[in-house]
């Protein structure tokens, strides 16, 4: 089920083209809800099998998990094989692990109700990664280092809180992104700079760099953490409620 | 311009661009500002900003042309009190 991610790379390193990387890393996603293909996987692409993946991907269709906002990086994450669902544990377990604690509260929305938003999110090999109104970090699934302001955005006890950690190693400040786009953007060979002449919007650039990098998340260095591929990251089996105190203290969602 | 949609919008991206909103140092460079102010205001009266980021946002971005209506308000103000006497 998961080789075929790896395969791609294996087949990259014995001199495969660019094409061969792109259409194994998307089959893969197609056909084993993302395989193993991962973000150090995509990191160790020339920067041309990353451009050509990118393009690839972009050209297919996004997933229609829960509801479809079609973006470029809807379309990428579902189709380069990037997406997947997270390492699911309990909470005892994700207690014990080490990294970055993170929470994401969920509102229902026109097709769903919260908690089925949340099982989407646990078990869903493609996603929604973003919604319809603006980002003002641009594409990703947005969480809250602090459980209390997660929960300050949840309109009431139908909102559904899931809590995360993600590996410290996979997360990047903002302003070390900004840096690699000051940079990038100046050098002709970079996939920056290629990402920037095909026309992809800047927010769109910023995840797809920020992946290439090896990352699976920004820290927007404001209490927000933005996620931008759930493959790799730890996630509690447990979904709560909308409510007061510490996430022990939040009633699960039935 | 993309209004807000009480029923299709994610609250930690609202959240997320609240704060960015209030304590990015470059907020008045982001592109498309107006945009995003028009945006979050919608969420504003929608009820789905809470305190004290919905307060705090009103005192930064109250309005978009807040100093032109100001300065009238001030003469308009001058004038009727000028002819009340």
């Amino acid at each position: 089920m998961g080789s075929g991610g790896q395969r791609s790379v294996k087949r990259r390193a014995a001199g495969g083209g660019a094409t061969t990387v792109a259409a194994a890393a998307t089959s893969a996603a197609s056909t084993s809800g993302g395989g193993t293909f991962s973000v150090s996987d995509f990191q160790k692409m020339s920067v041309d099998d990353q451009f050509d993946l990118v393009q690839k991907s972009i050209q297919g269709k996004a997933a229609g998990s829960y509801y479809t906002w079609d973006t470029d990086y809807q379309r990428f994450i579902n189709n380069s094989g990037l997406d997947g669902a997270p390492n699911l544990v309990d909470d005892k377990t994700l207690d014990s692990m080490s990294g970055t604690e993170t929470f994401r509260t969920t509102n229902e929305n026109r097709a769903f109700p919260g908690k089925a938003i949340a099982v989407k999110t646990q078990t869903d090999d493609k996603l929604l990664y973003n919604a319809g109104g603006q980002e003002w970090y641009g594409k990703g699934l947005y969480s809250a280092t602090s459980l209390g302001s997660s929960l300050a955005y949840g309109n009431n006890s139908r909102a559904a809180v899931m809590r995360f950690k993600v590996d410290d190693s996979k997360i990047v400040s903002t302003s070390v992104v900004d840096m690699w786009e000051f940079k990038e953007s100046r050098d002709k060979n970079s996939l920056y700079h290629k990402l920037d002449n095909a026309g992809y919007a800047p927010n769109t650039r910023r995840a797809i760099l920020t992946l290439s990098k090896g990352y699976t998340a920004i820290d927007n260095e404001n209490g927000y953490l933005t996620i931008l591929t759930r493959k790799g990251v730890n996630m509690s089996k447990s979904i709560k409620q909308k409510g007061v105190g510490n996430w022990s203290h939040l009633k699960d969602y039935k | 311009m993309t209004k807000f949609d009480k029923n299709n919008y994610d609250a930690m991206e609202l959240g997320a661009t609240v704060k960015g909103m209030l304590h990015d140092k470059n907020a008045h460079k982001h592109a498309n500002l107006n945009e995003f102010i028009e945006w979050v205001r919608g969420a504003i009266d929608a009820g789905c900003v809470p305190e004290p980021d919905k307060s705090a946002f009103l005192k930064k971005y109250g309005s978009t042309d807040k100093k032109k209506s100001s300065t009238r308000d001030k003469v308009v103000a001058k004038v009727k009190k000028s002819r009340s006497k």
